[in-house]
């Protein structure tokens, strides 16, 4: 099972995924980082172009998410007789 | 997220007023009507519905940008996203270089950047793999907890029993990774074998 950790954060290198057991393969989420940009475009359009149309502020800035392998991957059971039923 | 944004926020001798509006549209718009009435330096928005992203008048009032959510089509305006394709798509190759075939994906609202995105990725993957794309391992819908909890339980029920073959899933969104987690496989007694094993 792979899912999306938003809990992580590069500056403290939390994740809520490593604390499950078994430790969960998880897409680390740029959250942080995303909110920082945001408000850092928001205040750029907020002092510098107050005059300007809203059409001159348009941009998609798309951050890096990352996968992040830990435990709750594996290849797929190869005796697959052997599986309870 | 409301750290990167506060943080910044304060560095700039601006303050943060949060409003979360848990999914629902209604107290988005009752939220977005107050902060213009209180006359906002600028709203960060990270939409619950396409149709709020897309009012030209919310941006005529005020500076507008969004931020984590945009609307999967159409959208022209000021955003700050992550890479939900490319996430995807990487998880879902993770799984393929790992030997499974049969891989499910339970993502969020397809109008929705992160909902489209991440099924857009997980398509890639597959059909690059030449890997069968099923509507039956396709889940979709909203990113409640609940929902991510309800369909992980479809899945198994549908995969499991039919075919015994082991399953890979993608639990795309945090609440819904949650609810899926929130049970045990049926598969867990042991061995690497269901892919929510001690869940």
């Amino acid at each position: 099972m792979v899912g999306f950790d938003d809990f992580e954060t590069g500056v403290e290198g939390f994740s809520l995924a490593s604390l499950f057991r078994p430790k969960l393969t998880a897409v680390a989420q740029p959250s942080y980082e995303m909110g920082k940009k945001a408000a850092e475009r928001l205040l750029e359009i907020i002092f510098h172009s107050q005059s300007a149309s809203a059409e001159t502020n348009e941009r998609v800035i798309s951050l890096k998410a990352e996968l992040r392998i830990r435990e709750s991957t594996a290849p797929p059971c190869l005796v697959r007789s052997a599986v309870p039923s | 997220m409301v750290r990167g944004v506060q943080e910044t926020a304060r560095s700039a001798g601006h303050s943060l007023i949060l409003c979360n509006s848990n999914e629902d549209v209604e107290e988005e718009r009752r939220h977005l009507r107050m902060l213009l009435s209180r006359r906002v330096d600028g709203v960060l928005l990270a939409c619950t519905e396409p149709l709020t992203a897309m009012d030209r008048s919310i941006r005529e009032r005020c500076p507008l940008g969004l931020v984590d959510r945009i609307p999967a089509q159409g959208f022209k305006g000021e955003a700050v996203v992550a890479d939900n394709a490319g996430a995807a798509y990487d998880a879902t190759r993770h799984l393929i270089g790992l030997g499974h075939e049969l891989i499910a994906i339970i993502t969020g609202r397809l109008v929705l950047s992160p909902g489209y995105e991440r099924a857009e990725g997980y398509r890639k993957a597959m059909q690059e793999a030449h890997l069968p794309l099923r509507g039956e391992y396709f889940k979709h819908g909203s990113f409640r907890w609940e929902m991510g909890y309800r369909y992980a339980l479809e899945l198994l029920g549908e995969v499991t029993p039919l075919h015994g073959h082991p399953l890979r899933k993608l639990c795309y969104d945090r609440r819904l990774a949650e609810g899926a987690r929130g049970f045990k496989s049926p598969m867990s007694r042991g061995g690497q074998c269901g892919g929510l094993r001690r869940f």
